[in-house]
C-alpha cells in the first residue's frame, strides 16, 4: 500500500527517466509525454498493491516499454527524428558542430539496432541501471542481459567506425 | 585535456575491453564516462568517444513541459471521489491564512481552524464534542472536525464507525461526511458504519430523524436503516440490524437470525473472519444473547446449539463445520 505522499516522493520523481525511455522508442517527444502519463495513470491507480513491488524502478520502466512496444506496433520505418536531438549547450561552437555530426551519425546506428540491444543500451549507459535491475525491466537473465549488452557496444563501434571512416 | 583522475593507455585498455565485454561495474563505466567527456575525439578510441558523447547527451533529455504537474493534475481528477480533506483543505486554510493577514490585525489574533483528530486504536473510545454531542468510535476509527466546530454548523468526517448522539440545536445542523456520503441530522442518536474495505456506508439510527445520501438524499427515521453503496453512489433503505450497535452496548443479541447475519455480526464484534464450510450452514437459525460476548465463549454457544465445531487455521480465521442444523 502506497500513501499519496509516498508515491510523490517515490514515482513521481521518476518522470525524467521514464520520459528518457519512452523517448528511445517513440519519435514524437509529445507522444512520449502521452505514454509516461499513461504509465502514472496506471501506477496511481495500482498504488495500493505497489508496495509489494520490490523495485518500483525497474517496474515502471517495464510497464513503460510494454506500452511503447504496443504502440509502435504495426508502423513501420525509423522511429526517432534525427534532428530533433538536443545537444549540450556548454561546448564552444567548432566542438558543437562535432558533436551535431557525432548524434546525428550515432542516432542513424542507434536506430538500426534491434529493439533489444537498443533498450540494453539506454538502460545501461543511460539511466545507469544494475545488471540485475535491467534483467527485471526486459524479462531477460542476467547472463543474457551481459552478452547482449557486450553485442550491442560492439556493434554500435563497428558500425560508427563503419560511417566515420577509421583514422 | 585529461581527466584529473588520469588513466593510464593501459588502464583504460583495460576498461574499454572489460566494456566491450559487458563485465564493467556501473562506476568503471562512470569512470571511462568522465575520460571520454573530456577527451577531444582522438584515435584511437573514436568509437568509444562517440559512445559516451552520444549517451551522454541523451542523459539530459528532459520532457518540454513540467511532466509532474500534469501528472498531479490527472492524480487530483482520479483522486477527486475520496477527497474531502488533505490537499483541498490545506489550499482552504492557506487562503483563510492568507485572507486573515490581509484584511486586519484584528483577523491576524484570530486562529485560522484547525483539524482535531480522534482517532482510536484497538479498543473504542467515546467522548464529547464541544456542542455537547457525544460520540463513542469503535476500534480502529477515525473521527476528524475543524476547531471551527459548532460556530456556524457542525461537521464532522468519519472513517470506521461511530456512534453519535447528537444535542439538538436547530440552527446548526450536525453532518457527518463519509466519502461521498453525508449524514444530516438536527437531535437524534445514530450509528454509522464506513469502513474503506467495505462496499457500502450502514447508518441505523436509534431515535429522532436523519437525512443521508450523495446526490439522492433519504429520510431514515427511528428504527430504520438505510446503507449507501459507494461505488453506486446509490442509497437504500434496509432492514435494521440489530446488533448494529453492539460493539457499543456490548451485547450481541440473535432472535431467530439467520447464520449468515450470526457471522456477519460476530465477525464485526471480535474483528476477526469467520467462515462456514458449508453453505447450507448459512440459512440455519438462531436465538440466543451475549452480554458482554467473548469470542470462545460465543463460538461455543453456537456451535453447541447447532451442534457443530469451530477451528482456527493458522492464518487466523476461524472455520464452522459440521452436520448441518438438521
Amino acid at each position: 500500500m502506497l500513501l499519496e505522499e509516498d508515491f510523490k516522493t517515490l514515482i513521481l520523481p521518476l518522470y525524467q527517466p521514464l520520459y528518457r525511455f519512452a523517448r528511445s522508442f517513440l519519435a514524437d517527444a509529445q507522444e512520449s509525454e502521452d505514454c509516461v502519463q499513461d504509465i502514472f495513470l496506471k501506477l496511481w491507480l495500482k498504488r495500493e498493491s505497489l508496495g509489494e513491488v520490490r523495485s518500483i524502478k525497474a517496474f515502471a520502466m517495464q510497464m513503460t516499454r510494454n506500452l511503447c512496444l504496443d504502440r509502435l506496433k504495426g508502423r513501420r520505418g525509423p522511429m526517432l527524428d534525427v534532428d530533433d536531438q538536443e545537444i549540450e549547450s556548454d561546448v564552444n561552437p567548432q566542438q558543437q558542430l562535432e558533436a551535431a555530426d557525432l548524434l546525428i551519425h550515432m542516432e542513424k546506428i542507434i536506430v538500426r539496432l534491434p529493439e533489444q540491444q537498443r533498450t540494453l543500451m539506454h538502460l545501461r549507459n543511460v539511466e545507469g541501471l544494475e545488471m540485475a535491475e535491467i534483467a527485471v525491466v526486459t524479462d531477460m537473465t542476467v547472463e543474457h542481459v551481459r552478452v547482449t549488452l557486450s553485442r550491442a557496444r560492439m556493434t554500435i563501434r563497428q558500425l560508427y567506425e563503419k560511417l566515420h571512416g577509421t583514422h | 585535456m585529461k581527466n584529473c583522475m588520469a588513466l593510464t593507455e593501459q588502464e583504460l585498455d583495460e576498461l574499454i575491453r572489460k566494456y566491450y565485454d559487458g563485465d564493467t561495474s556501473l562506476e568503471e563505466e562512470r569512470i571511462l564516462q568522465n575520460h571520454f567527456n573530456n577527451a577531444s575525439g582522438m584515435s584511437p578510441y573514436v568509437g568509444e568517444w562517440a559512445q559516451f558523447t552520444y549517451f551522454q547527451a541523451k542523459r539530459v533529455e528532459v520532457p518540454a513541459v513540467p511532466l509532474s504537474h500534469r501528472v498531479e493534475q490527472v492524480m487530483a481528477q482520479q483522486d477527486e471521489r475520496n477527497k474531502s480533506g488533505g490537499k483541498r483543505l490545506f489550499f482552504r486554510i492557506a487562503a483563510l491564512v492568507i485572507f486573515a493577514v490581509g484584511v486586519t490585525w484584528f483577523f491576524i489574533t484570530k486562529v485560522a481552524p484547525h483539524t482535531i483528530t480522534k482517532e482510536s486504536t484497538a479498543e473504542l473510545t467515546d467522548f464529547a464534542l464541544p456542542d455537547g454531542t457525544h460520540v463513542w468510535l469503535n476500534a480502529r476509527s477515525t473521527l476528524k472536525y475543524g476547531s471551527d466546530y459548532n460556530e456556524d454548523d457542525r461537521v464532522v468526517a468519519l472513517i470506521g464507525e461511530a456512534y453519535f448522539e447528537v444535542t439538538r440545536h436547530v440552527s446548526k445542523p450536525f453532518i457527518v461526511r463519509t466519502g461521498n456520503a453525508t449524514t444530516q441530522v438536527h437531535g437524534t442518536a445514530f450509528n454509522l458504519r464506513r469502513y474503506e474495505k467495505e462496499p457500502t456506508i450502514e447508518l441505523a439510527v436509534v431515535h429522532g430523524k436523519v437525512t443521508f445520501g450523495a446526490n439522492k438524499k433519504l429520510e431514515v427515521s427511528a428504527g430504520e436503516a438505510a446503507a449507501f453503496n459507494v461505488t453506486e453512489e446509490d442509497v437504500k433503505r434496509c432492514e435494521r440490524n440489530p446488533n448494529a450497535d453492539a460493539w457499543r452496548t456490548k451485547k450481541l443479541v440473535f432472535k431467530d437470525a439467520a447464520m449468515r447475519d450470526v457471522i456477519r455480526d460476530i465477525e464485526r464484534y471480535f474483528h476477526i473472519t469467520l467462515r462456514a464450510d458449508r453453505p447450507a450452514l448459512l440459512d440455519c437459525t438462531l436465538s440466543a444473547e451475549f452480554p458482554d460476548p467473548e469470542l470462545n465463549n460465543v463460538l461455543s454457544l453456537v456451535c453447541y446449539s447447532l451442534n457443530i465445531r469451530y477451528s482456527r487455521s493458522d492464518t487466523g480465521i476461524y472455520f464452522l463445520s459440521g452436520q448441518t442444523c438438521q
